[in-house]
């Protein structure tokens, strides 16, 4: 644009120019200086008409006509405000769950971990050998990690941690939260920093805080760092809250990891010290110079003599090792993938209801368009503005979807059923939900753009010029649209039986039995020693009334 | 230089107006105005250009890379544009030459006949 400006000025210096030479000359041959500068002028001719010749030979016009293209696209809508809104309108309500579908999975599946060269860290766990192992893959019991820690030469770091449930008492509320019990060096050997705060206090009970939890239970306060935390019942010194990237190791982060507490000095409870208490994972980071296979090779030799060690509990067991990070990313882009697609059918039974509607619109247009063909607009031509038409619409859409995500994802939240497990969803805004708004725009612009973008623009002159061309309506309609319907009707039963058996599957994990009366909270002192499993602790508290 | 004799005034075909720029430009480089006058003293003031329309053929030569603009001072002292025949241009000077000889003569041996008969 710079360039054009510059060319207009020079065009217009160079015109003034040759005008003020031209009278100069005329001035010479004895002329007086007004008639010399009009002869001047007359001699030059139509100023505006050369510059705009000039400009055409610079090749800018086509950008112009876009322009027109886009402005009479808008004119054209505003003529038939109904259709322009129910397209608008479908195609909207198509976007808006699309756009806050993909912004939770990106925060989910698709932000980079800022765990340090998250290449180097494998995680340690157990395969069973027996053919019909009740359970083929056994994590990592705590006596064991203490001696892996002790004797495995190919980390620079190991770090063992095991999830749970937490209550948190704050001002006379009880909070659930997700909870990681971790070795102390644990975000050291990630190489992970603390957005606020320390970190965990050597040997004093301390709790690092999840960003999310932050804001949403202890109001994003900065003081809070240093002030005590009721956990489970203990005192606990907030020593840190977590960068909001930070979303825990697990290979999935649902459910979310809130809290973070050292192993240590929670406690090593008796359940810990057992040997066949296997509900931890030992992550470890790879000495630099060290491949993963030749840490795995020393893990193995060692997990060997520990099975004729220890023949009751290890015995069948050979370790396994796997880097996780690299599979936790490729797990999020193929979830990604999975989650795009199926928002896909829903964005094609909006692009389809929309195309049935521009083709009807089309049908309604065919006088003008005929007459538009007679006057010598080619097919192109035409297309264009039919596509310029549809880029308009699905803006506009993507304008109101956006308006109606930004609401959804508000609203949201508090829409979920209440679970056993709160999901407390988070979105994220960066540059990969904006790319995925904009793919969506021209997706829908193509798909439902270009089918009535071709049947509008065929050369049909005779009958389209003629006004009562019923006949014909009848003839190019029928196929075309039923099969947009046919498509319509089969993409929506999909997609309502994928939520009709989503939603089953919820409501029976609800009703699953847990073989105690969990209306007593008896169970509790069991669990905040942190003895059962993490989704008994959340289930029990729930449903016992005191969250 | 207001000449009343309007009917020696001959209408530019088209794509002429190219040629002769390129022709005039032979002799080293101009401005627009002295290429203007260029071509109406060298016709003896038979070819009268529209000056104006010079400007959309200058561009659209420099657009096919025939000639090259650069900054320069007219006789005047004043800041004006030069156009300098390129290479590629000299060439297209000759092709337009070879095609504007055939044209000509093409037109001449339709037309003679004409004038014998009217002479007769």
């Amino acid at each position: 644009m710079n360039r054009r400006r510059r060319m207009e000025q020079e065009l217009e210096r160079d015109i003034a120019e040759h005008i003020a030479m031209e009278t100069d000359d005329n001035i010479a041959r004895g002329m007086s200086p007004v008639e010399a500068r009009q002869a001047a002028l007359r001699k030059f001719g139509n100023v505006a008409l050369v510059k705009e010749d000039t400009r055409n030979v610079w090749g800018w016009a086509p950008l112009d006509t876009w322009y027109a293209d886009v402005r009479q696209a808008i004119r054209r809508l505003r003529r038939s405000p109904g259709t322009a809104a129910l397209a608008v309108l479908s195609l909207a309500l198509a976007f808006a769950p699309s756009v806050t579908v993909f912004s939770a999975m990106d925060r989910l599946f698709l932000t980079p971990t800022p765990v340090k060269a998250p290449a180097d860290i494998v995680e340690i766990l157990f395969r069973d050998t027996r053919p019909n192992a009740r359970q083929q893959y056994q994590s990592v019991s705590y006596p064991e990690f203490l001696e892996f820690h002790r004797s495995l030469r190919s980390f620079s770091g190991l770090v063992y941690g095991s999830r749970g449930g937490a209550v948190v008492a704050l001002n006379g509320r009880r909070v659930l939260a997700g909870a990681h019990y971790v070795s102390e060096d644990y975000f050291s050997v990630m190489g992970v920093s603390m957005q606020l705060g320390p970190g965990f206090l050597n040997g004093r009970p301390s709790v690092i805080v999840s960003h999310s939890f932050w804001m949403r239970e202890l109001a994003g306060r900065r003081d809070i760092v240093g002030q005590r935390l009721l956990v489970n019942g203990q005192n606990m010194t907030v020593g840190g809250v977590m960068p909001p990237e930070f979303l825990g190791t697990a290979m999935v982060p649902i459910p979310p990891t809130d809290l973070w507490m050292p192993v240590e000095t929670w406690g090593i409870s008796s359940t810990l010290k057992r040997r066949d208490w296997r509900e931890g994972s030992v992550l470890a980071r790879l000495r630099p110079g060290v491949s993963l296979s030749q840490a795995a090779l020393e893990v193995k030799a060692y997990c060997r003599r520990l099975a004729q060690d220890w023949p009751d509990t290890n015995r069948y067991l050979e370790s396994d090792t796997y880097a996780p990070f690299a599979d936790r990313a490729r797990g999020g882009i193929t979830l990604t993938s999975i989650g795009v697609l199926l928002l896909g059918i829903l964005l094609a039974v909006a692009c389809a209801n929309v195309a049935g509607i521009l083709l009807a619109h089309a049908e309604e247009r065919r006088h003008e368009t005929a007459i538009r063909q007679a006057l010598g607009a080619s097919r192109g031509r035409l297309m264009r503005e039919w596509m310029v038409e549809s880029a308009v619409l699905s803006s506009l859409a993507a304008a109101f979807g956006l308006a109606g995500a930004g609401m959804l994802m508000t609203l949201l939240p508090g829409l979920l059923p209440s679970m056993a497990i709160p999901i407390h969803l988070e979105f994220s805004f960066g540059p990969r939900v904006w790319l995925y708004a904009v793919l969506l725009i021209f997706a829908s612009a193509l798909s439902f753009g270009l089918v009535p973008a071709w049947r509008a623009s065929r050369p049909d002159l005779l009958s389209g010029l003629r006004r009562d061309s019923a006949v014909n309506i009848l003839r190019v309609r029928v196929p075309i649209r039923s099969l947009l319907i046919v498509m319509q009707v089969a993409a929506a039963e999909v997609l309502l039986f994928g939520a009709g058996l989503t939603l089953d599957t919820v409501s029976t994990v609800q009703r699953v039995d847990p073989g105690f009366d969990p209306r007593r909270p008896v169970a509790l002192a069991t669990l905040l020693g942190q003895a059962t499993t993490e989704a008994c602790a959340w289930w029990i508290v729930k449903r016992s009334g005191i969250a | 230089m207001s000449n009343g004799d309007e009917k020696e005034r001959i209408e530019f075909l088209q794509g002429t107006l190219d040629m002769l720029v390129l022709r005039t430009l032979v002799l080293g480089p101009a401005h627009g105005h002295a290429i203007a006058h260029a071509i109406e003293r060298n016709s003896d003031d038979v070819l009268q250009v529209e000056q104006g329309s010079l400007y959309p053929a200058l561009h659209r030569l420099i657009r096919r890379g025939w000639i090259r603009a650069e900054e320069g001072l007219s006789e005047n002292n004043r800041q004006a544009k030069f156009y300098r025949l390129t290479a590629k241009g000299k060439k297209q000077l000759a092709v337009e030459n070879s095609k504007w000889e055939k044209f000509a003569g093409a037109i001449a041996r339709i037309m003679r006949p004409a004038e014998q008969e009217g002479d007769l």
